[in-house]
C-alpha cells in the first residue's frame, strides 16, 4: 500500500537484525566465555584459599603479559587468515641480543632497541614473503622459526648469556620484577598493549583492513584494498610484538636465553588465542577475545598449579581445553 | 569446440607414441618442478662425495637410510593429512606416547604385547584426533595441537616424566631387531619404510580412499557434493597418520631400548613436515603425492649427514634448513606464476 513506508521498515528491520546478529555475535560468546573464566575462578577459589590473594593475581598477571604480547601478534595474524609461527624463536634471538649487546655495556636502552629491533626484522622479512612473494605464511613462519633459532643459537655458540653488568642490571631487572605505581611493570605494559591493539584494530584503516582481508582476500583485492601491504604490516608488527615480549621475559630472567622461546611458548600464543574464539578462517576475533583466552589459560594453569596438579596432568587439560573451546564454538555457529 | 580438441591432441599423441620408448613416456609425466628437485638433489650429493669421500661409503649411506626411513615412515601419514588441506602436528608426540607405553609393556608382559600395545595407544591417538577432525569438524591444525599437550602430557603422566630403561636385557634382543635388525643386507627400518611406502602408494593412487583425499584436498564442497563422505575419509586419514607415527615409535624406541617421555619432541614433527612441504606438496591440498615426500625426505636426510661429515654445526645446520623449505616453496610459487 505504502511502498515507502514498506521499504523503510524494511531497512529499520534489517538494521535492527545485523544489530541484534552483532549483539548475539559478539556479546554472548565473549560473555559465555567470561562466565566460563568466572567460574573456574570460582572453584579454584572455593578449592584453594591461596588463589584469590592479591599477590598471587599480581604474579599471575604479571607471567601472562609475556603470553599476552605474543598472543596480539598472534592474532593479527590469524585474524588474517594467517599463522606466525617464528614468534619463540624470535623471542630467543631477541634475549640474547638484548643481553649481548647490554654485556658490552652500550647500556640497557641500546639492548632493547637492538633486540627490538631485530624482532621487527624478522616479522618483516616474514611479512615480505607472505605479502609480496606470496608464499604460504604458514611455510614462511616455519622456515623463520628454524632460521631464527639457529641464529640465536650460533650467536652464542648455544650458551646462555649470564652476569649483566650492574648498571644495566638495576633497569632492566625492573622490567621484569619491577613495581610501578603498585602495579608489576609487565602488567602496565600488557595494558597499554591491549589498548592500543584494541584500537587498532577497531578504529584505524590498517585495523579494519586486516578484518577484511581475512574474511575473503579476493573480496579486499576487488575493493581495493593493498593485499600485500596489510599482511607485510601484520606480521611486522607480530615480530615486533614477539620482541617486545621476548625483552620482557628476559627481564624476568635477567639473562640471554638461545632456548628461550624454544618450548611451549608458541603454542601458548597460539592457543590462548584460539580458547578467546579468533577463528584460524580469518575475519572473525579481536584482541579482546585473546586477552580473555590468556587469561584462561594463565589462571587455569596457576589454580592447578596451586591444587598441585603435575604438570604433566596440566598439559593434557590445556589440550583438552583447545579442543573443546573451539568445538563449543564450531556448535554454537551450526545451531545459530 | 569438439572439433578444436581433436585438432589439437592428436599431434601431441602422435609425437609422443613418435618419439616412442616407454621411458621417455614415463620422463614427461613427471612434473618438471620434480625432475629439478631431483637435479637439486643429485649435485648436492656429488657436492657432499667430493668435498668428503666418506660420504658416499656403503655404511654411511646405509646408515641415513636407516635413520631417513623413520622420518619417511612419518611423512607418509602427514603427505595424507596435508593433501586433504589439514595438517597433523600431533605426530611428534604420539612417538612419544608409543615409545613409553611400548617399553613399560615389553617390560611387563613381553616383547609381543609391548609391541600390540604401543600400536594400539599411537592408532587410537590418531583415531580420536580424526573423530574430532571428521566429526566435530574442529580444524585440523587446532585438533592436532591439542592433542599434542594430550598425548605428550599423556606420556609424560605415565611414566612419571622420567625414561623407562631395562630393555637391554638378552631376553628382549627380539625387540632389538625392529630398529637395529637387518634382512640380508637391509636394515629392517628401510624395509620397514619400503612396506610402509608400497603400501601408502596403492591407498593414493589405486583406492578410492586416495582419490577421496585428492578430491577433498582440492576442493572440499564440491567432494562433499559428489557424495564423498569427507568426515570418514577424514577420520581415516588422522588414523592412518598416528598409525605411521606409531611405527615410526616403535622402530626409534627399539632403537634406543629405552622409553623416553621426550622421543618426539619437536625436531621429529618438523622433519616430517619439512619432508612433505620440501618435496612440494601443497599446504593447500590436492596437489602432491608420495614420490615428492620420499624425494623431501631424503633430501633432509642427505643434508644434515652431508653437513655433519663436513663439520657444520646443528646451529647452522637448522639455519639452511629453514632458507632450504622456504626456497623450495618459493621456487614452486615463481614457476606456476610463470606457466
Amino acid at each position: 500500500m505504502n511502498p515507502q513506508g514498506n521499504r523503510e521498515m524494511e531497512v529499520s528491520t534489517r538494521i535492527q537484525d545485523s544489530f541484534r546478529q552483532k549483539l548475539a555475535g559478539f556479546h554472548l560468546e565473549n560473555l559465555f566465555l567470561f562466565m566460563a573464566f568466572l567460574l573456574m575462578c570460582g572453584v579454584f577459589t572455593v578449592l584453594s584459599p591461596a588463589f584469590l590473594t592479591f599477590s598471587n593475581i599480581l604474579n599471575v598477571l604479571r607471567q601472562s603479559s609475556i603470553v599476552l604480547f605474543l598472543a596480539s601478534g598472534q592474532t593479527l595474524a590469524l585474524l588474517s587468515a594467517g599463522i606466525d609461527l617464528s614468534q619463540g624463536s624470535i623471542v630467543s634471538l631477541v634475549s640474547v641480543i638484548t643481553a649481548d649487546v647490554m654485556m658490552r655495556g652500550y647500556g640497557v636502552s641500546a639492548g632493547i632497541l637492538a633486540g627490538v629491533g631485530v624482532g621487527t626484522l624478522c616479522g618483516f622479512i616474514n611479512g615480505l614473503w607472505v605479502g609480496k612473494a606470496r608464499l604460504n605464511p604458514f611455510i614462511m613462519t616455519l622456515g623463520m622459526n628454524y632460521m631464527a633459532s639457529g641464529v640465536a643459537l650460533l650467536y652464542t655458540g648455544g650458551d646462555s648469556i649470564f652476569g649483566l653488568p650492574k648498571e644495566s642490571l638495576e633497569i632492566f631487572g625492573w622490567i621484569g620484577e619491577g613495581d610501578f605505581c603498585g602495579l608489576p611493570v609487565p602488567l602496565i605494559l600488557g595494558g597499554l598493549n591491549l589498548a592500543i591493539m584494541f584500537f587498532f584494530l577497531n578504529h584505524t584503516k590498517l585495523g579494519r583492513h586486516i578484518y577484511v582481508v581475512g574474511g575473503s582476500e579476493e573480496a579486499a583485492i576487488v575493493s581495493g584494498i593493498n593485499v600485500p601491504r596489510v599482511k607485510v604490516a601484520i606480521y611486522t608488527l607480530s615480530g615486533l610484538l614477539s620482541a617486545i615480549g621476548g625483552v620482557i621475559l628476559s627481564a624476568r630472567c635477567i639473562s640471554g636465553q638461545p632456548i628461550l622461546g624454544g618450548g611451549t611458548l608458541l603454542m601458548e600464543s597460539i592457543g590462548a588465542t584460539v580458547i578467546g574464539g579468533t577463528s584460524l578462517f580469518g575475519g572473525e576475533g579481536g584482541v579482546l577475545r585473546t586477552v580473555l583466552g590468556v587469561l584462561i589459560m594463565a589462571f587455569g594453569v596457576n589454580g592447578l598449579n596451586l591444587l598441585a596438579t603435575s604438570t604433566y596432568m596440566q598439559d593434557m587439560i590445556v589440550g583438552g581445553i583447545i579442543i573443546f573451546s573451539v568445538w563449543i564454538g564450531i556448535l554454537r555457529r551450526r545451531e545459530g | 569446440m569438439s572439433s578444436r580438441t581433436e585438432t589439437v591432441k592428436p599431434p601431441t599423441e602422435t609425437r609422443k607414441s613418435a618419439e616412442g620408448p616407454a621411458w621417455k613416456k614415463i620422463y614427461q609425466e613427471i612434473p618438471r618442478d620434480v625432475v629439478i628437485l631431483l637435479c637439486a638433489f643429485l649435485v648436492m650429493c656429488a657436492v657432499f662425495a667430493i668435498l668428503k669421500p666418506q660420504f658416499l661409503n656403503f655404511r654411511n649411506i646405509l646408515n641415513v637410510f636407516r635413520t631417513t626411513a623413520v622420518v619417511f615412515i612419518l611423512a607418509s601419514g602427514q603427505t595424507f593429512s596435508i593433501l586433504s588441506a589439514g595438517i597433523d602436528l600431533s605426530q611428534g608426540a604420539i612417538v612419544s606416547l608409543v615409545s613409553v607405553v611400548t617399553a613399560d609393556i615389553v617390560i611387563k608382559y613381553g616383547v609381543f604385547w609391548g609391541i600390540v600395545a604401543g600400536l594400539f595407544a599411537g592408532t587410537l591417538a590418531g583415531f580420536i584426533t580424526g573423530l574430532f577432525v571428521g566429526k566435530a569438524r574442529i580444524q585440523p591444525f587446532i585438533a592436532t595441537m591439542g592433542m599434542i599437550f594430550i598425548a605428550s602430557g599423556g606420556a609424560l603422566v605415565y611414566t612419571g616424566g622420567i625414561a623407562i630403561f631395562g630393555l637391554d636385557r638378552p631376553i628382549y634382543q627380539s625387540f632389538f631387531w625392529f630398529g637395529g635388525g637387518y634382512i640380508g643386507l637391509i636394515p629392517v627400518p628401510v624395509i620397514a619404510a619400503i612396506l610402509v611406502g608400497i603400501i601408502v602408494y596403492f591407498m593414493m593412487y589405486r583406492t578410492q580412499f586416495g582419490r577421496h583425499v585428492y578430491a577433498i584436498g582440492g576442493n572440499e564442497k564440491a567432494a562433499i557434493m559428489s557424495g564423498i563422505n569427507a568426515g570418514r575419509t577424514k577420520l581415516l586419514i588422522y588414523t592412518f597418520s598416528g598409525f605411521t607415527a606409531t611405527i615410526g615409535g616403535v622402530i626409534l624406541t627399539s632403537r634406543i631400548l629405552s622409553g623416553q617421555p621426550h622421543l618426539g619432541g619437536f625436531s621429529l614433527l618438523m622433519d616430517s613436515l619439512a619432508s612433505v612441504v620440501i618435496g612440494g606438496t601443497s599446504l593447500m591440498g590436492g596437489e602432491g603425492g608420495i614420490f615428492r615426500t620420499l624425494l623431501g625426505a631424503l633430501i633432509i636426510g642427505f643434508l644434515g649427514n652431508g653437513l655433519n661429515l663436513l663439520g657444520v654445526s646443528t646451529f647452522v645446520q637448522q639455519i639452511v634448513i629453514g632458507l632450504i623449505i622456504i626456497l623450495s616453496v618459493w621456487l614452486s610459487i615463481l614457476r606456476s606464476k610463470r606457466a
